[in-house]
């Protein structure tokens, strides 16, 4: 199948309005509520223990390119080096991909400006190591054991070098806020991590604290779409069960099949 | 005897980043350092061998050579892979972002077929008859679908996060979405487990069998 | 009781130890274990075993040194098999190290079914562009390829006389670390081509789901998965031998596993 069917088209189209109607409202000022995350309180506490032993804050980005998941991340670090400043700690962030840099160089700069601490912004402290993972892995858990940082966030896409990492912050005594998309990583950071933010948790996150519009309409829009998928599925469900037992077709299944 | 010193080297880089799981220590991060040079440096090479110079530069040449005027698609292929690098300038930083725009907008676009293609059949393969008759093992199969179901309303009721669920009534089901959530981490746990040690014992073989000579193989 | 507590504090080294003893001993003792083949490698091997030999398989081979382990022994009982059936594959690789692996693996299974480059196998190289690659290759695989590995026209190359598009091509196989629902998206979705995953242990949980759905007609998990189809297949390789000391140790973690969560709870009843 090339294209989707009318069924499909429909639902695209009402998902998409869901985003688009939420953005649109954001915009106009409407406060759109998102419940506040048990972990967020714990990203205030990590840097407060930082801001305690003196000691500078490392913030991974993950693997992820210029990806919404990264932007997600980026929102959260912006957060987290604004409030990092005001009390006179480095960020060290660690990046795997080049196209990043930029973006997290300028984030930065402005998030040390905006804090009133333009001085503390040292373009060394974001260092791009390598775009292989074992590698960057190596480098990073490297640069723990040198930096000593006093909390750690991880936020974003992550593979097999989350443990390598994660373990590392925990046997140098860093807190560590862990959120990731990365399903088959998040076991290792709920082990080694004081707190892990879970799937999309971290847009909400994201989200949250950077009170961005477009950020709360998607996410609020994307609400609706769960709850759209959540009914298909109870009344596909249904359907299904009717059609086993009375052998009538199940007009869901009909509908969506393309 | 080449490979026989090529297997001393790779024993010598192998042991070298094992000397991390001791203590942090120059030997590892001299061969850190020479891994993050030499995958830099390969990458690089492969990448101009493999895909630049084959895809674009050659083909560039070649449209020259034989006067076809559509050369300058590869020209403003060029022009467009070139702005990404004006990311290095503060001052004409506007230009990369037209090439991370078009970047974006492409992605973003080839994104909606790509989820919908996956997801749609795994949505219509979810539509599982809760009740099951006149098969063998239908009480299996039933609770089976059931669980299934369940699952997917309560871990999907987890990632609501524009209301709260205020009555304790309530709140089971999203508590369940949690409980069963951690239960497939436990899996991606063991699966994780399998994979770290298939990497670890990979390497090990290697040492023992074909760099120390002990054992079969 | 103070005993059974102190079993949550094992030093981290005592494990090193004990992790590498159950690993090194296989290797030095010859242990057999019985192997029990999974649904979904059976799938994989019986949706090779009804292929046409009219038609090629794009094998995608895109890990690298770091993955190994898990990978080589899956591309190699794969590729034995396409090969043992004469049934003519090209590689390609969405990495830079990928294809390189892949033309080791196959040369040496090629010397062992008299198979020869350009006749029965080939290697397109390191392919770049995910989805926009992906679909451009499902039109028109000339134009997308253009050469082989080796600098080779695609022209010239005998096996790939008459192939023109997704058409001509009965499976798709990825291996990878965590393979690409790409190829299921803009390949199987649009064209109904099969395909086949060799994934990594750590990403099967997020694969079975499209083994349940159709949309993967077969899926290796991992060293087992490959252990699996060198079974199915009738030979010990690089699977068998790595799979015995995995399971040894597994064994050993879930003892552990045991054994901390007793201290656990004996600290827990002390406190």
């Amino acid at each position: 199948m090339e294209h989707a069917n009318w069924a499909i088209r429909f639902l695209i189209f009402l998902l998409c309005a869901s985003i688009l109607i939420r953005i649109w409202q954001a915009r106009k000022g409407k406060k759109l509520f998102i419940r506040r995350l048990p972990g967020l309180d714990a990203i205030d506490e990590a840097i407060g223990r930082a801001t305690e032993l003196g000691k500078p804050i490392l913030f991974s980005l993950g693997l992820g390119g210029l990806n919404p998941t990264t932007f997600a991340s980026m929102s959260v670090l912006r957060y987290v080096t604004t409030t990092a400043a005001k009390y006179g700690l480095r960020v060290i962030v660690p990046i795997f991909r080049p196209e990043v840099y930029p973006v997290v160089e300028d984030l930065m700069r402005e998030a040390y400006t905006v804090a009133g601490r333009p001085d503390l912004f040292s373009p060394d402290d974001i260092r791009f190591f390598s775009d292989q993972q074992s590698t960057w892995a190596s480098a990073v858990a490297g640069t723990m054991e040198r930096e000593r940082p006093a909390a750690n966030f991880f936020f974003g896409e992550y593979g097999f070098e989350s443990l390598i990492i994660a373990e590392t912050g925990r046997h140098i005594g860093a807190i560590q806020i862990a959120a990731t998309v990365s399903y088959y990583q998040i076991p290792f950071f709920i082990l080694a991590c004081d707190y892990t933010l879970m799937g999309e948790e971290l847009y909400a996150a994201s989200a949250y604290l950077s009170d961005n519009p477009v950020l709360r309409g998607s996410l609020v829009g994307q609400d609706l779409g769960k709850i759209l998928i959540t009914l298909l599925i109870v009344l596909g469900s249904i359907g299904a069960t009717f059609a086993t037992l009375k052998g009538i077709p199940n007009w869901i299944l009909e509908l969506l099949k393309y | 005897m080449n490979l026989e010193l090529f297997i001393w080297v790779e024993a010598i880089c192998t042991l070298a980043i094992f000397s991390f799981l001791f203590r942090e220590n120059p030997v590892y991060r001299l061969f850190e350092h020479i891994f993050l040079g030499l995958t830099i440096g390969f990458v690089l090479m492969k990448t101009w061998l493999e895909v630049l110079k084959p895809k674009w530069w050659d083909r560039l040449i070649y449209c020259i050579e034989v006067g076809d005027p559509h050369f300058w698609i590869w020209i403003i292929a060029f022009i467009l892979g070139m702005m990404w690098y004006f990311q290095l300038s503060r001052r004409w930083y506007w230009i990369s972002r037209i090439a991370i725009g078009i970047s974006l907008g492409v992605g973003a676009g080839m994104e909606f077929k790509n989820q919908f293609m996956l997801i749609m059949p795994q949505i219509t393969a979810s539509f599982k008859p809760i009740l099951v008759r006149n098969t063998q093992g239908m009480l299996q199969f039933s609770f089976n679908n059931f669980f299934m179901v369940f699952t997917i309303v309560a871990v999907l009721s987890y990632f609501f996060f524009s209301f709260e669920f205020k009555y304790k009534g309530m709140q089971l089901l999203p508590r369940a979405g949690r409980l069963l959530l951690m239960i497939s981490f436990g899996a991606f746990f063991g699966n994780t487990v399998m994979t770290r040690f298939a990497v670890f014992i990979d390497r090990i073989q290697f040492l023992i069998q074909q760099w120390l000579h002990i054992g079969g193989g | 009781m103070r005993l059974l507590a102190k079993l949550q504090e094992i030093p981290y080294r005592v494990v090193y130890l004990l992790v590498l003893t159950v690993i090194i001993l296989p290797f030095v003792i010859e242990l057999k274990l019985p192997v029990f083949v999974s649904n979904e490698t059976l799938m994989a091997y019986n949706t090779i075993e009804q292929l046409p030999d009219t038609q090629i398989v794009i094998f995608v081979s895109s890990w690298d040194a770091g993955i190994k382990g898990e990978l080589w022994p899956q591309t190699e009982a794969l590729m034995r098999h396409l090969m043992q059936r004469g049934i003519k594959f090209a590689i390609m690789s969405q990495i830079a190290q990928g294809a390189s692996f892949a033309e080791e693996i196959a040369e040496r299974v090629a010397k062992l079914y008299n198979k020869k480059y350009g006749v029965d196998w080939c290697n397109w190289g390191f392919l770049t562009g995910d989805a926009a690659m992906i679909q451009a290759l499902a039109k028109n695989i000339p134009k997308t390829v253009q050469k082989d590995f080796r600098g080779t026209p695609l022209t010239d190359i005998p096996m790939m006389q008459g192939i023109e598009d997704i058409s001509d091509v009965s499976l798709i196989i990825d291996i990878d670390y965590g393979p690409r629902p790409e190829w299921i998206s803009f390949v199987h979705g649009p064209y109904g081509t099969p395909i086949i995953f060799g994934c990594a242990s750590i990403v099967s949980s997020t694969l079975f789901p499209y083994i349940d759905s159709g949309q993967l007609a077969g899926l290796l998990v991992g060293v087992r998965g490959a252990t699996e189809y060198e079974s199915l297949l009738g030979y010990r390789g690089m699977g068998h031998k790595l799979i015995i000391p995995q399971s040894l140790a597994h064994l050993l973690i879930v003892i552990l596993v045991l054994l901390g969560n007793i201290g656990y709870l004996a600290a827990r009843k002390l406190q």
